[in-house]
């Protein structure tokens, strides 16, 4: 137990496909503890609320009283944050609670990218269950894109948690990343750390790729009623009523197109748009928070589900590179999707032999984790999965079913 | 008539025989039909005002044209696959449009919008015929172009290589931010005149390199964007009305000149962008880097390099006349001296237009980069003007430069460095004398009797016979020995591709090309063109390509390796020009093969960086590759 005086500890549950963990970092007084996300949305073997349950108890200090100094919600999706909806969470004392700064209640781009990523989650759901109902539809193809649909849904209670709930009078501080370069911080809550925010950005063009107008003309199809929850689709017909031509009354023969062509338009116009909705996913894992965490010579990465869009900034600036250079632990974004971790991070950036860890569950997604990435990872790093059993290897000295935990050393 | 009587004394093939008796039935009035149509329609968009400037008359070549508009290339079918109908069919030929000049601009009017796609459809195909010197065989498999206005509720419009159609999209103006259109107003895509003339400027381009719809390095697909720009924006200089104003109001400063400037207004406005969609000199210090990976903010540099240097152009043909107005007027300049700006505008707009489009046939068939079509551009324009009596030449090189446009491979931007390898090692490109000669004049024929004519050969029929030789294959299928070409051609066609495979086949090595792979002629095409100078250029102008079966595409972003040479050929066979973009196993010595080992390690970097950025491929099953390639343009307009 000496070595945890000098060491930072990681400990990934195992939530199936989503992401929790907790940092906990020896401090000058106390030991400091960090929960960065708590959401799945495809279970392990063990049930949200009973990880949330073991959680709480790996909190709880002598006196009973379960703490955390920091609460990390890095981005909105179900698999980040739905653990956050269980109510047991208003015993635990908090500090802080740190959220992307898109989720900011006064910033109004905030408000508007929250709005329409919501909206279109609702809509997209809509029209993702509508298909799966249909006949004849390709099933297999509907659930897989509803699924990514309502990763994206509000998360209301959760979301509430993060931003209302918790004992005590936690500080909620909406993060955002420096213009250019970095810019270090420290936060009370977190004596002695120095931590970086990489993501989300506030540039412009960022906003921009959070609510594509090609989105929020796609959504004006739809009316919802935000009380009732209802979603409603009504073709938007352009032209009055004295244009209305019957199939049967239309008679210009040579125009009308063959019953292929037709589908295929159809097609081309269906509202249930595998585009949008992988655009949405992207929008919202756009949203991450992207962070560091430094002590000594314990460098920490948890980069979210931040994908190219982040990814390219950061690693096209010098001072974000050189940081990123020192990391020696890295949670693998996105549960080892293709276009969370760039090719050129892994081979150029990241030291040899760092510590990784990837939360994630096989089968939800085909290409999920990725098999080339997960490669390139075990050639680099020292790489933990949390739906993989594997004997405990330094540095990860604790294993269980339910977790397995990292130690970094200062 | 000249052409005509040039046609008799070099005996007319039977095609062009035909075509003459049935224009001589035809005609009753015994002159000729009336050669061109005027049509009304939006100059920009209906955003852009009712006045005189913004509704406008365009002479478009006359055609038989069947209610639709149907006609010999283009064919409007007004299907809205959303709500699923169709609209009433607008005729051109009724009465009461045919004097004037078709409906009057309107947005209520789904006819109206028939109308204004087919004429500026039209346009932007005669500024590809005139340029490239030949008559542009849109249709495939018989098929015309189609353009569907209505075809769906979304804020897009992108030509489908699958239906060979462009799908226009309607949609809401933003409910908070409409710029100056009403909130929730409905925006039609299809009355924007740049947004027409991009997406036909895709259809045509597909047509005349099918695999610059093939994203083997970051800039094939920035350069179909790109391209696709120059086209509609340089088509803003023909509009005389809105170009007088923009002179009037800037002072004659181009650069200031937002209308003329700036692509698709009202859809930039309706999407709450504030500006529009894009503008020709968005960013004036912009400059390429490998950072601008996006295809339409790469396309963006290309365009920025060439309105440099038109503005370029203008200002210093323009000096001497403002030199000698300060004199006289005050602050506004005088009428008489805009229509002049004016005039020298739309000539140097217009020579630019062609000199862009008539590098066309001088790229490489595979691959193309913006220094390839820098280095075309110059070749091209040396061929049809000697001594750049415009300057063009000279100030597009120097505004490549300034955006950091250079060509791979080349020692200095002089202009000797960055033409094309001339007269090449290769042996004369000639078969049958006579149906080389035959090739030719069936062409010449062709290209000169555009319009009515050519339709009464097939009025009947709505399948086309033409003599320029467009190829067509589905991808994946060219591993034919040489590919079919279109329809019901003439055995003439075969053959000429089947001598030129031959010709590939038997000169393998000095074509750069790898014997051992699958070579293919993918088009023969005679050119007439008309330098400045007034002197005919006649060429041939021959694509052969080869995809590598050697290296597995997977490893490639599921793009194939392809290699090919395109040769521009004299009328007497020799072989003027032979650009080269070969594999590595067609490379004939240690630095050629180099570059094309570069090539390829250039191509697998690049599809692995765009799938990283490809949100889809998370959570595609499979081959995303495919579906992506499958979707490209779909996925890539309007925006972002």
């Amino acid at each position: 137990m000496t070595k945890a005086k000098s060491a930072i500890s990681v400990r990934m549950y195992n939530v199936g496909f989503g992401d929790c963990f907790l940092v906990r970092i020896p401090g000058a007084k106390r030991e400091l503890k960090v929960l960065v996300d708590c959401g799945t949305i495809a279970a392990s073997n063990i049930a949200m609320p009973d990880v949330v349950a073991t959680l709480i108890s790996d909190v709880t200090d002598a006196d009973g009283v379960p703490r955390i100094d920091v609460v990390v919600g890095t981005h909105r999706h179900a698999d980040h944050v739905s653990g956050f909806g269980d109510t047991r969470w208003n015993d635990v004392e908090v500090k802080e609670i740190w959220l992307p700064w898109t989720e900011d209640p006064k910033d109004p781009h905030a408000k508007a990218i929250r709005e329409t990523q919501s909206r279109l989650a609702r809509a997209l759901q809509f029209v993702w269950r509508q298909k799966l109902n249909a006949a004849g539809a390709d099933t297999e193809s509907a659930e897989r894109y509803l699924g990514v649909a309502e990763n994206a849904l509000s998360n209301q209670q959760a979301m509430a948690m993060l931003h209302k709930g918790f004992k005590g009078k936690a500080r909620r501080r909406f993060l955002a990343a420096a213009e250019s370069g970095v810019k270090p911080f420290k936060s009370d809550a977190l004596d002695g750390v120095t931590s970086y925010v990489l993501g989300p950005s506030k540039s412009v063009d960022v906003i921009r790729d959070m609510t594509p107008p090609k989105q929020t003309t796609y959504l004006r199809q739809f009316k919802m009623d935000t009380a009732s929850q209802s979603v409603e689709f009504k073709a938007f017909e352009p032209f009055g009523s004295e244009w209305v031509v019957t199939t049967a009354e239309y008679e210009w023969e040579h125009l009308v197109l063959d019953p292929k062509e037709v589908n295929l338009l159809k097609e081309f116009s269906d509202t249930a748009d595998p585009g949008i909705t992988v655009a949405l996913d992207k929008a919202v894992n756009g949203t991450s928070l992207v962070l560091v965490f430094e002590l000594g010579d314990a460098v920490l990465l948890f980069p979210g589900d931040a994908q190219w869009g982040t990814w390219n900034a950061i690693l096209g600036d010098e001072e974000a590179r050189e940081l990123l250079s020192r990391v020696n632990f890295f949670k693998v974004g996105h549960h080892g999707s293709h276009n969370a971790t760039p090719k050129d991070f892994v081979t150029d950036v990241l030291q040899n032999s760092c510590c990784a860890m990837m939360s994630t569950k096989t089968g939800k997604w085909a290409s999920i984790p990725r098999q080339p990435l997960v490669q390139a990872l075990e050639g680099k790093t020292r790489l933990a999965r949390s739906d993989v059993e594997a004997e405990p290897a330094a540095p990860f000295f604790l294993r269980s079913s339910s977790f397995v935990e990292a130690t970094i050393d200062l | 008539m000249a052409l005509l009587r040039f046609n008799k004394a070099v005996s007319l093939t039977h095609k062009a025989k035909e075509r003459e008796k049935m224009k001589i039935k035809k005609n009753k009035y015994a002159f000729d039909l009336p050669k061109r149509r005027p049509l009304r329609i939006y100059a920009l968009d209906p955003m852009a005002g009712k006045g005189p400037s913004n509704h406008v008359t365009v002479h478009v070549e006359n055609e038989l044209v069947k209610p639709g508009p149907s006609g010999e290339r283009i064919k409007v079918v007004d299907y809205n696959a959303t709500t699923n109908r169709y609209y009433p069919a607008v005729d051109l030929n009724d009465t009461n449009l045919l004097m004037q000049g078709g409906l009057s601009p309107m947005e209520s009017d789904p006819r109206f919008h028939q109308q204004m796609v087919y004429a500026v459809a039209i346009r932007t195909l005669e500024n590809f015929d005139k340029a490239l010197g030949r008559r542009i065989q849109i249709s495939r498999r018989g098929k015309q172009l189609r353009l569907l206005p209505h075809a769906f509720n979304e804020a897009n419009a992108y030509y489908d290589t699958r239906l060979h159609a462009i799908l226009f999209g309607y949609f809401q103006a933003d409910p908070n931010d409409p710029g100056d259109n009403l909130p929730g107003q409905t925006v039609f895509t299809c009355l924007s005149h740049d947004i027409i003339a991009h997406e036909v400027t895709h259809a045509v381009v597909h047509r005349l390199r099918r695999h610059l719809l093939e994203p083997s390095n970051v800039d094939v697909l920035a350069f179909h964007e790109g391209f696709a720009d120059l086209v509609a924006l340089f088509q803003h200089f023909s509009f005389s009305e809105v170009l007088r104003g923009q002179i009037l109001q800037t002072g004659s400063n181009l650069r200031k000149a937002h209308a003329l400037l700036g692509l698709a207004q009202q859809f930039g406005h309706a999407t709450a962008m504030g500006k529009a969609l894009r503008s020709a000199l968005n960013d004036p210090g912009i400059r390429l880097s490998d950072k601008i990976a996006q295809p339409h903010e790469r396309g963006a540099v290309l365009v920025a390099a060439v309105f440099d240097a038109f503005i370029k152009v203008y200002e210093t043909r323009t000096a001497d006349l403002l030199r000698l107005a300060h004199g006289v007027s005050g602050a506004q300049l005088h009428p008489d001296l805009v229509n002049r700006l004016s005039t020298e505008a739309a000539r140097i707009a217009q020579s630019m237009l062609t000199t862009c489009i008539r590098a066309f046939d001088y790229l490489p068939p595979v691959d193309v980069t913006f220094g390839d079509f820098l280095r075309a551009v110059v070749t091209a324009d040396i061929e049809a003007s000697p001594e750049d009596e415009l300057g063009i030449r000279a100030a597009l090189i120097e505004g490549f430069r300034l955006r950091g446009i250079f060509p791979e491979g080349v020692t200095s931007l002089a202009e000797e460095s960055l033409v094309w390898e001339p007269n090449p090692d290769l042996p004369r490109l000639i078969w049958n004398a006579q149906e080389f000669f035959n090739l030719f004049v069936d062409a010449a024929a062709q290209f000169s009797s555009s319009g009515s004519s050519v339709l009464e050969s097939r009025r009947d029929n709505d399948s086309v016979t033409s003599m320029s030789e467009e190829y067509e294959v589905d991808a994946g299928s060219d591993s034919d020995i040489h590919t079919h070409a279109d329809g019901d051609q003439a055995d003439t066609t075969t053959a000429h591709s089947r001598a030129v495979h031959a010709y590939a086949v038997k000169h393998a090595a000095k074509l750069r090309l790898d014997p051992n792979e699958t070579i293919a002629a993918q088009g023969v095409h005679p050119v007439f063109r008309v330098a400045p100078s007034g002197r005919l250029v006649i060429e041939l102008v021959v694509q052969i390509a080869q995809k590598s079966a050697a290296v597995n595409p997977d490893d490639f972003g599921g793009v194939p390796v392809r290699g090919g040479t395109t040769l521009i050929v004299s009328f007497d066979g020799t072989v003027k020009y032979a650009i080269y973009k070969p594999l590595p196993s067609g490379a004939q010595n240690a630095p050629e093969r180099e570059a094309a080992d570069k090539r390829l390690i250039r191509q697998a970097a690049y599809r692995q960086a765009l799938a990283m950025k490809d949100p889809a491929s998370a959570y595609a099953n499979g081959a995303f590759g495919d579906d992506e390639l499958r979707a490209t343009f779909k996925n890539l307009h309007l925006v972002r």
